[in-house]
């Protein structure tokens, strides 16, 4: 069977802090946001994220947590300072060439996005469909990551017939279905209760073991304690702390 | 585009044509009649032109000589006018042979000639073939000659006829430019109604990594899709028309040509089926540029 996602043998460790050698996913240096209306969405953000990694992106509402996933999958441009993904500066990124970074980098958000009209099936192979995947690579693929969010036997359910976290788990497949190198999450717990969100925060982690470098906003900080992983917090558009996991663990 | 890409942007046009039903059908009708007013100016263009041809080659001044003029004095003034720039023939028609020719014209009606024969009013006549262009001149002249009574010419009516069509022409063009606007509009909101009932789709797609290309594909072959519909509706439309105005000129006016009706067709399908296809994509692409973004 084919691997659900890519590992690299020059991966780092899950959950290894950037920079020492290991090659950086996502790279920001002097990032700064600021939005047509004059608000100000990241102020001089340098952070560096390792192949392999899992980071918590914490901060409260208005902190700019979802301006920096969006910064990644390139839905925004910073307003000043460099943004490299996969070793690629952003800026320099031509129109035609976005769609090819996105298929390396999966989003999940926190209304899933799921088209309604479409069974579960569909919604995941829609990602494979419009990416060009033959029907083959469909009929392959798409079973393989639903049974990975423990949904292969809802495949031919409507997203409407699901609870919250079932569709988050779909949404979550379609994320991967391109087996993206890295997945973002920009709160993906925000409408589940406290158990739900636990089995998608694990989903992810799953799929960081994998091999995927993960980021994850969200302001559960009971879910973030609860697992030692790196954890950067963003508070008025800045890094005012980045505890990587020993450190972290040391301040429990 | 590899084949089933294609099948699938097909399948997508076709449910976008389906979801905005009454605004597919509009924007056919727009199509339909914008084309079929395209169609019918061109196919009275093409006969008005293939009926100068034919009137042009009629163009004739006629020469009405007075009664007393001697045969010899004819002979000259035939060889003079025959010199003269633009003059194809000068042919003399006998008094006795314009009444025949008058009584052939009137058919059923010759009767009211008789009596007429035996003190025919006709004067001798000289019919001169001419280029339109040097009809005023050569008539004037001719008139100006000694025997000659009165001259008739023709030329002034096509003139007349030429300048009309210009007119025509131009009214034309300006009328069909704006239906054609007409319909690149109603075609743009058409589709503009597809992209916003798919734009939750479309949010996905641009998110997952298709291409721009791959996401507008679609909503072109929906554009070309009812462009087409309505241009071979207008065809169908101006085949039936011309098939009627053909019976019609049959009837009142038997003497005129028309061009037949399958080789014009023919040769009118491709360009209007292409045209019809064009407003699609174009309607398209103004609405894409407006409302896709991407």
């Amino acid at each position: 069977m084919m691997p659900l996602l890519a590992i690299d043998s020059s991966a780092g460790r899950p959950g290894s802090p950037g920079g020492r050698g290991v090659a950086p996913m996502i790279e920001m240096y002097d990032v700064s946001v600021v939005f047509p209306n004059g608000a100000r969405g990241l102020h001089k953000v340098n952070l560096r994220i390792a192949k392999g990694e899992f980071v918590f992106l914490v901060g409260p509402s208005g902190a700019g947590k979802s301006t920096f996933i969006r910064l990644i999958y390139r839905e925004i441009l910073p307003t000043s300072g460099q943004v490299y993904v996969l070793g690629r500066n952003l800026a320099r990124l031509r129109r035609r060439e976005v769609p090819y970074l996105r298929r390396e980098v999966g989003v999940v958000f926190q209304d899933f996005k799921l088209l309604n009209d479409r069974t579960v099936y569909d919604n995941v192979a829609f990602a494979l469909q419009v990416t060009g995947a033959s029907p083959r690579e469909v009929r392959k693929r798409v079973p393989a990551v639903l049974e990975m969010v423990g949904l292969a036997h809802k495949a031919t359910c409507y997203p409407d017939e699901l609870a919250g976290g079932e569709q988050q788990r779909v949404s979550v497949a379609r994320a991967i279905a391109n087996n993206p190198r890295i997945v973002l999450a920009d709160e993906p717990t925000g409408n589940l209760d406290p158990d739900t969100a636990r089995g998608i925060v694990e989903l992810l982690l799953d799929i960081n073991r994998l091999g995927a470098t993960v980021v994850v906003a969200t302001h559960a900080l009971d879910i973030v304690s609860s697992h030692r992983q790196r954890v950067v917090e963003l508070r008025d558009g800045r890094v005012v702390r980045d505890v990587e996991r020993g450190l972290y663990r040391r301040a429990l | 585009m590899p084949f089933r890409a294609l099948l699938y942007h097909c399948r997508e046009a076709l449910r976008g044509i389906a979801r905005n039903g009454f605004m597919s059908l509009a924007s056919v009708t727009t199509v339909a009649i914008s084309l079929l007013v395209l169609t019918l100016f061109l196919l009275l263009g093409a006969n008005l032109a293939n009926v100068f041809t034919w009137v042009e080659e009629q163009v004739q001044i006629r020469a009405f000589l007075a009664d007393d003029l001697t045969e010899a004095r004819r002979e000259l003034l035939m060889r003079e006018i025959g010199r003269q720039e633009g003059v194809r023939s000068v042919t003399f028609i006998h008094k006795d042979q314009a009444l025949q020719e008058l009584a052939d014209r009137l058919g059923t009606d010759a009767e009211i000639l008789q009596g007429v024969d035996s003190i025919n009013p006709l004067p001798h006549t000289l019919a001169i073939e001419v280029e339109p262009e040097h009809a005023e001149r050569v008539a004037e002249m001719v008139a100006g000659m000694e025997g000659v009574d009165q001259v008739s010419e023709k030329g002034e009516m096509v003139r007349r006829l030429v300048a009309v069509t210009r007119v025509l022409r131009w009214g034309g063009v300006a009328l069909m430019a704006l239906l054609a606007v007409a319909t690149v509009l109603v075609i743009s909101n058409t589709i503009r109604l597809t992209v916003y009932a798919r734009r939750q789709e479309i949010a996905i797609m641009k998110l997952v990594g298709a291409t721009d290309s791959f996401i507008r594909a679609p909503f072109f072959i929906e554009g070309m899709l009812l462009g087409l519909a309505g241009s071979l509706l207008s065809v169908g439309g101006a085949w039936w028309a011309y098939g009627y105005a053909m019976t019609l000129a049959a009837d009142s006016v038997p003497f005129l040509p028309m061009l037949p009706r399958d080789q014009l067709f023919a040769d009118l399908l491709p360009a209007l089926v292409a045209g019809g296809a064009l407003l699609g994509v174009l309607g398209t692409n103004l609405s894409i540029k407006r409302f896709l973004r991407v």
